[in-house]
């Protein structure tokens, strides 16, 4: 038995067990209830790997990438803050101040 | 009443309830042809809807599904209010605007409308439309500068302005002279009478015609029916809990977070997380927040059923009080609905995508979403030596599906006419076009962005107002979906001292924007001067995407690049499609190896 969790990504149940695989290439990623994000190639990139007009969000943010091990086929592209930065929210200024 | 819905045809069940809608989205024509103003005529910031007695919403009609909720809270405050003091008449009308009460923020006034039948309170309609200014601290009313509520204009929170048919001139004269543009802000206010007044008149037939006790069964019906239509839809979907989190950046940051919890046919939309309230108006009020939802589960789960109050039933919102999402007075809201706003509805609409996408009946109607995008306010005396206030809109690209493109330059508001604009204000359009290379990649595109750039043109004072506002940050434009990619941040930017005016001399078109030169001022919230020889530069927001770009038509992104939608350097690098050199071909083997080679470089 199968149930999608997104495009080329499946809940995959059989006696054995329940598991999470990418519904690509079938390779098994992680059991069901891990986070499957962690059993992904995980890959970061400049904000201008997705465009050129990207440019301003270099030193902010970088793209990240999550593939499946096994065929590279993509599972989720996200901004994240760049590790090199230290990016200060309200939330944290405010307990400093505390 | 049980009995008598039992006898109601579904034949006559579905007359009335498209009627109702029908009723509705002539309301919105009607501020479409009575309104005066760019907001209500071309640019649809405008709200339509149905209430029945006791404030439940009936129809939601026409525009944001979020100010048909908040519209919703606003007729149960008149109820309060003036139930007990003041009364509720026939051909009464009453004015809200406080977003303290059930407003948004001043500027969408709401126009609430009893609807009697034989003098018997039978419903309520309402309506809002943005109007030209509200007396706050900026021209238009989204005021960078204000701190609290109290700098952002005029606020009421339940007027009648109406009393038995005959307008108050007392309380109209008052609120109209209180802002910057009485004569426009009449003409808005006038054209939501008027809308009002076509709602009650159609409601009236109908209940002359079907009876007042068919009338109100079916509106109890529609109702049952569509939130068990869409308690049932939830309930075949997986639970689980889905996340995201959104920011505004201007200066400092503010992170909005959404964790959506779904068990059984309940669905909890949770903003714990949730940065404290800002000391600008990108904040939102509670019952905002709980719209925005509303309208995120109404849009996804419930496209195809009567819009109303069956959605409040399977939803719960928590906004902690004191957050950017439960704003406490007296902290600002000016700006808050392409702000707070539209990272609320990206993250409601976010947590819903992800949760449909475990679905195999329902991940067919996945589809990436917005977060926003930056658009400006400006105002001033125009060629006709009148003071004016107006907009400066484009439109994004909307998100990719999961079997086909964005619509290109299809997100966000109407886009007015060029022409239109430049015959009524002191600004000449450089050009207003697709923006190349904007869009999210991915298996479907998102929608390709507009980008525009204007002068200033025959202003007596050589000089305007402007209001930098929409959703400032980096992250502002279209996120992608299940691998595709976010789209080109949405900037304003503003060339000081350029050479445009040489250039027109001339008689030289403008080639590229580096011919301009001057001084680059990438705006904040904040407002600024638009003079002569200046040029405001706007992105919009363009569409994310959906899937692994790789996975993508080689055909669909050859004619993206023949469209001039992505350039042939993207086309290679994010898409693999390779050209054959010197031409327009696709070199299909050079496409395959390239793909291949990509997807080993992500394993290293």
């Amino acid at each position: 038995m199968t149930h999608p969790l997104r495009e080329n990504l499946e809940l995959y149940a059989d006696s054995t067990g329940s598991r999470i695989r990418c519904a690509r290439c079938l390779h098994v990623l992680c059991g069901a209830e891990e986070d499957w994000r962690r059993a992904c190639k995980r890959k970061l990139s400049p904000p201008t790997h997705a465009g050129p007009l990207m440019e301003s969000l270099s030193g902010h943010f970088v793209l990240e990438q999550l593939c499946c091990p096994a065929c590279g086929v993509l599972l989720n592209t996200d901004l994240v803050a760049d590790p090199g930065k230290k990016t200060k929210t309200n939330r944290k200024r405010r307990r400093n101040r505390t | 009443m049980d009995s008598l819905i039992k006898r109601v045809d579904p034949v006559t069940f579905e007359i009335l309830s498209h009627r109702l809608h029908q009723i509705a989205k002539e309301m919105g024509i009607t501020l479409e042809r009575v309104g005066g103003t760019i907001n209500p005529t071309q640019q649809h910031d405008y709200m339509a809807s149905l209430y029945r007695a006791n404030g439940d919403v009936l129809s939601a009609g026409e525009s944001g599904s979020w100010h048909a909720a908040c519209a919703g809270f606003a007729v149960k405050r008149i109820i309060e209010r003036f139930e007990k003091d003041g009364g509720i008449y026939p051909d009464d009308m009453f004015l809200l605007n406080d977003p303290y009460t059930a407003a948004i923020h001043q500027s969408d006034v709401y126009m609430i409308s009893p609807v009697h039948y034989q003098d018997r309170l039978v419903g309520w309609s309402a309506t809002f439309v943005h109007v030209m200014d509200i007396g706050a601290m900026s021209p238009g009313g989204n005021s960078p500068g204000a701190t609290e509520i109290c700098h952002e204009g005029v606020r009421i929170p339940g007027v009648k302005l109406m009393e038995r048919g005959k307008i108050r001139r007392d309380v109209f004269d008052t609120i109209t002279g209180m802002t910057r543009q009485p004569v426009m802000v009449g003409l808005d206010i006038k054209c939501e009478i008027a809308a009002n007044n076509v709602a009650k008149s159609r409601m009236q037939e109908m209940y002359a015609q079907y009876g007042p006790e068919l009338v109100d069964a079916v509106s109890s019906e529609m109702i049952r029916y569509s939130e068990s239509v869409i308690r049932k839809r939830i309930a075949e979907i997986p639970d689980g809990f889905w996340t995201d989190t959104a920011t505004i950046q201007s200066g400092d940051t503010w992170k909005v977070a959404l964790t959506l919890r779904k068990e059984g046919d309940h669905l909890l939309f949770d903003f714990t997380g949730s940065d404290r309230q800002a000391p600008i108006g990108i904040n939102l009020p509670y019952h905002a927040t709980f719209g925005a939802c509303f309208g995120a589960v109404l849009d996804m789960l419930g496209y195809d059923l009567p819009k109303n109050h069956g959605a409040f039933g399977p939803i719960e919102v928590i906004a902690p009080e004191g957050t950017v999402v439960n704003v406490q007075y007296p902290g600002p809201v000016s700006m808050n609905t392409r702000a707070g706003g539209a990272i609320a509805k990206y993250l409601a609409s976010s947590v819903l995508m992800q949760m449909l996408g475990t679905s195999e009946k329902w991940k067919k109607e996945v589809m990436a979403t917005n977060v926003g995008g930056r658009n400006a306010r400006h105002a001033g005396v125009n060629q006709y030596g009148k003071y004016y206030v107006s907009n400066l809109i484009g439109t994004g690209g909307s998100g990719a599906r999961s079997y086909k493109d964005g619509i290109d330059s299809g997100g966000g508001q109407s886009c007015p006419n060029v022409e239109w604009v430049e015959l009524n204000f002191p600004i000449l359009y450089l050009f207003r076009c697709l923006s190349e290379d904007s869009v999210g990649a991915g298996k479907f595109r998102g929608g390709v962005g507009s980008e525009s750039a204007v002068t200033l043109h025959d202003a007596p004072e050589g000089k305007i107002k402007g209001v930098a506002k929409g959703t400032a940050g980096l992250r502002n434009s279209g996120q992608g979906i299940f691998g595709g990619y976010p789209a080109a941040p949405s900037i304003l930017i503003l060339l000081e001292d350029t050479k445009v005016g040489t250039l027109m001399n001339q008689n030289k078109s403008l080639e590229d924007m580096t011919d301009l030169g001057g001084r680059v001022r990438v705006l904040p919230y904040c407002d600024f001067d638009f003079k002569n020889n200046d040029v405001l530069y706007t992105r919009h927001g363009a569409g994310g995407g959906y899937g692994d770009p790789l996975e993508r038509e080689p055909r669909q992104v050859f004619n993206d690049v023949i469209n001039g939608y992505v350039s042939k350097k993207a086309a290679r690098n994010i898409y693999g499609v390779v050209f054959v050199p010197k031409s327009d071909e696709i070199d299909d083997p050079e496409t395959r190896r390239l793909r291949d080679r990509l997807r080993e470089e992500r394993l290293k």
